[in-house]
């Protein structure tokens, strides 16, 4: 058979070369998870995952989330960066002004 | 005037005389009295005194002594109006009063001490008892005549002198009754009542009315001794009524305390007989129903007052003194419980809540009961790993979670049905399963598996599964709330939220579970108990998956020339972390695909990243075989990872397992795993393991493992009844990861010490401590260590700081 063929050496080529189409995909179900496109996923005002509600939100019993972003790229809760912003005007990350870049909601 | 002027009367004519004789006597005293006092002659005391004494007093004892057929018409109006006429004038013109009050007093007392007195030595049993009774009847008559004859001496508008500090004249009746009569006979009555109760304990027949009216006497005889000024009889009994709250003296000394004494003596001897012939359940019964019989009797004729002292001192002599005896005996709590006999159960709970303090060791023997139950559950459970084939209990030992569901259960009904649902009972219960569901079978040193098996336990059950047979919405639901209990006892709440988390993803996207409104239940009763933030994940999850995004859509509409690929997109914190499969290297078909995908969700989702996890998912791929020179093809349904394999056989019909790991992307053990049902599983072995072949060939014991340097053949001559032939799903090895629950534990310690203090401002650092374990108390019973190291990992960043003065306080760093 071929396996008798050893063909050791290079650790990710086939023992033996015959190649043929003896398998190809019809259907494919993948999986794919997406996450946000930033560095850390806590909102460091309230200390929730930036995937969960924050902490206000989950005060009254609901279930939104929606993140802010600012032009430095760092993002909060909308809720969490609008009180910040009542008397600050900065990120509380890296201390640039804040501009806000946009706003994203998911459940 | 002198005492012979006034016209005599004898009270033996007086049955002699017809009626009109009997008036004409009559009239003639009354026109005496008239004259006497038309002439304004003097009235002095002799005279007054005889006169009342032979026409007044002595008709009236007559009369009582059966000397009347009826005692209501004594003594005609005229005579006794004539009477205290003449009275009057004696007390209040010639100041008379102290000596007619004195002779009030003497004429009473002379009539008690000689008539009644007597009468009542004379009789025993409930001849003495009947004869009380009626003496005190008479009694009641006797002085309201003698009120009557006397009524000037009472407080009027023009004052006999000295009655402003006078007793009445119905008191003075009662004090004399009390102290002549009642004092001296009241041992011989009090024995002979004793008597009777003792005969009715026995169930001989006695006269409960007659008992009834002589025991109130005892009440009536504390009033008359309290000195109450009464203006009639009337007065004293509604008095005794009233007073039946336990001050009255009388009754309380008299009768009450010998009362008690005896019957706790009584008691004392038949328990001990009792005790010693009997199990303790009979011996329950039987106290019980003294107890009833008992209460009874105090209704049928006693005060009611009296019930809660009785009751106190029978409970004393026949379950206090001797509680641990009955506890502790061989037929006591602990045979009750193990033969679960819930009648007897719940009257010892009853009778032992008798008296303060007497319930609780009855509390904690339960306890220790469901104590020892759960540790021999546990060892039970460090039996099986223990044994050679242990390994599989590790993480999923369903018969360990039911037995101690079973457990549960079966104490919350007791204590539900014997118990009233104490909560004293309820929680000592709950804190021996506590430290049973919290005791690890493995040995401390080990991670504490509970909440993982309670995990493995859920994904059974919604599953649809459950000791190894089907069930159904309604068995699920009752599974749900089984299991919810449990998990309120459980400490590392938040081990089972992993596991559940990692379970549940692999239900969901196997499409595994019994119905997704099962889950829904679960998870609303997990909210419920636990709060949103525990199910936030879990919900996600589950919207995930009910509500595809719209890239996906938009790409699945797009179509795919060569095969289809349908995407799911889910939200990367929802779900635990994926497999890991950044090594995996995906054929340039397949790469061209998730890279369009990724391309598309791109320009959509500026602001998201998308990764494609290839350890999920599943794959349908075609294998192309021929057996003596019959082709044939075959559909395999695999997951992901599966798939990727059999396309390597495109490149190769001959790899070393070692070599196929690396081409995939895979470790050799992770590619043995994975490719282990096209080995040997019958219905889909497209693959060879020739080393084992070989082996196996040479005669050689093989194990059925696939080790990295074998070598592995396509079966180019496979076949198979079925077209589609679905793969034998296999798990890669993921558990909960404990590094990940102690970061999500400072996660948890650390947002509540920050939303504390925020809100706060300033607090001592025990407080806050305290406080903070309450809040993370729903996700895990917390270390006090681990939670001071975050404070001062907070103070460390900035957070807070202490005060200068006080090193125990803190304040919050805006």
């Amino acid at each position: 058979m071929a396996a008798a063929a050893s063909a050791a050496g290079a650790a990710a080529e086939p023992a033996s070369g015959t190649a043929a189409k003896r398998f190809e995909v019809k259907k494919w179900n993948a999986v794919a998870f997406w996450s946000w496109d930033v560095e850390q996923d806590r909102c460091a005002i309230c200390r929730n995952s930036i995937y969960e509600p924050s902490i206000e939100i989950q005060a009254a019993g609901l279930t939104d989330v929606t993140i802010s972003w600012g032009e430095c790229n760092h993002c909060f809760h909308l809720e969490c960066i609008s009180r910040w912003l009542r008397s600050n005007n900065t990120c509380p990350l890296c201390s640039a002004e804040w501009v806000s870049a946009r706003v994203q909601r998911h459940e | 005037m002198a005492a012979g002027d006034v016209p005599t009367f004898a009270v033996s004519d007086i049955e002699s005389l017809t009626p009109e004789e009997r008036d004409a006597k009559v009239d003639e005293l009354v026109s005496f009295v008239r004259h006497a006092a038309a002439n304004h002659l003097d009235t002095p005391v002799d005279v007054t005194i005889r006169m009342t004494d032979e026409w007044g007093i002595s008709l009236l004892n007559h009369a009582l002594e059966g000397g009347f057929s009826s005692k209501t018409s004594i003594m005609p109006r005229p005579l006794f109006s004539a009477l205290y006429t003449f009275g009057h004038r004696c007390s209040r013109e010639d100041d008379y009063c102290d000596e007619l009050a004195q002779h009030h007093q003497d004429k009473i007392q002379e009539y008690l001490r000689t008539t009644v007195v007597p009468a009542l030595d004379a009789k025993h049993g409930d001849g003495l008892l009947e004869e009380f009774r009626r003496r005190w009847e008479d009694h009641k008559i006797y002085s309201e005549w003698m009120r009557k004859l006397f009524l000037y001496l009472d407080k009027h508008a023009d004052d006999c002198s000295g009655a402003e500090s006078r007793e009445t004249t119905t008191s003075v009746a009662l004090r004399y009754f009390k102290e002549t009569v009642f004092d001296v006979k009241k041992g011989d009555i009090v024995s002979t009542i004793q008597e009777f109760v003792n005969k009715d304990r026995v169930g001989e027949a006695v006269d409960r009315s007659l008992l009834k009216s002589v025991v109130e006497l005892f009440l009536v005889m504390g009033v008359a001794a309290t000195k109450v000024d009464f203006k009639n009889k009337l007065d004293v009994e509604a008095a005794a009524r009233d007073r039946t709250t336990g001050t009255n003296e009388t009754y309380i000394n008299d009768f009450e305390t010998p009362f008690i004494s005896n019957s706790q003596a009584i008691y004392r001897t038949m328990s001990t007989d009792w005790l010693s012939a009997d199990s303790i359940p009979a011996y329950l019964v039987k106290v019980e129903d003294t107890l009833t019989r008992e209460k009874a009797r105090v209704d049928a004729y006693l005060n009611p007052s009296t019930w809660t002292k009785l009751r106190a001192a029978l409970v004393e002599v026949m379950l206090r003194d001797r509680a641990v005896a009955i506890r502790e005996a061989p037929t006591g709590l602990a045979d009750m419980l193990e033969s679960d006999r819930r009648e007897d159960i719940g009257r010892m709970y009853r009778l032992f809540s008798l008296w303060e303090g007497g319930s609780a060791p009855v509390a904690a023997g339960i306890a220790r009961f469901v104590r020892t139950a759960g540790e021999a559950i546990v060892r039970k459970r460090a039996t099986k790993l223990g044994a050679p084939d242990g390994k599989q209990y590790a993480a999923e030992d369903h018969e360990f979670v039911e037995e101690i569901i079973a457990l549960q259960t079966r104490f919350d009904t007791i204590i539900a049905e014997c118990c009233e649902s104490d909560p004293i009972f309820r929680k000592e219960v709950q804190g021996a399963l506590n430290v049973i569901i919290n005791t690890n079978a493995r040995g401390e040193s080990d991670a504490h598996p509970t909440g993982e098996l309670i995990a493995a336990f859920v994904d059974m059950i919604m599953r649809g599964k459950r000791k190894d047979t089907k069930i159904g919405e309604t068995a699920i639901s009752a599974a749900i709330v089984e299991v919810n209990e449990l998990l309120n006892l459980l400490n590392d709440r938040d081990l089972f939220q992993e596991s559940h988390r990692t379970l549940l993803a692999r239900r969901l996207l196997g499409e595994s579970s019994f119905s997704n409104e099962s889950e829904r239940e679960f998870i609303g009763k997990l909210k419920e108990s636990r709060g949103p933030s525990y199910t936030n994940k879990f919900e996600g999850m589950l919207t995930d998956l009910a509500s595809p995004d719209d890239v996906s859509r938009e790409f699945a509409a797009r179509g795919k020339s060569d095969f289809d690929l349908e995407v799911k997109t889910l939200c990367h914190g929802h779900w635990p972390p994926p497999f890991q499969t950044t090594s995996v290297t995906l054929p340039p078909l397949l790469r061209s695909a998730t890279d369009d995908f990724v391309a598309l969700y791109r320009s959509k989702q500026s602001s998201r990243k998308v990764d494609f996890a290839l350890a999920e998912g599943t794959m349908t791929v075609r294998g192309f075989f021929s057996k003596g020179g019959k082709d044939a093809w075959y559909d395999f349904r695999c997951n992901t990872l599966q798939g990727l394999h059999l396309l390597h056989f495109n490149a190769s019909e001959t790899w070393k397992c070692a070599d196929l790991a690396s081409a995939v992307g895979v470790s050799p053990a992770d590619c043995a795993q994975l490719i282990k049902p096209y080995v040997f599983s019958s219905s889909c072995r497209v693959i060879i393991d020739q080393t084992l072949a070989d082996d196996h060939k040479a005669g050689k014991k093989i194990r059925k493992v696939i080790e990295p340097e074998h070598t592995l053949v396509f079966n180019g001559r496979f076949v198979s009844k079925r077209k589609l032939v679905t793969v034998p799903e296999v798990q890669l090895k993921e558990t909960a990861n404990k590094a990940a629950i102690d970061v999500g534990r400072k996660h948890v310690l650390d947002a509540a010490i920050v939303r504390i203090m925020k809100t706060r401002k300033t607090m001592k650092l025990q407080a806050l401590v305290l406080e903070t374990e309450a809040q993370a108390r729903r996700m895990f019973a917390p270390d006090p260590r681990l939670t001071k190291k975050r404070i001062e990992h907070l103070i460390e960043q900035d957070y807070m700081e202490r005060d200068e003065a006080d090193h125990g306080l803190l304040h919050y760093v805006a």
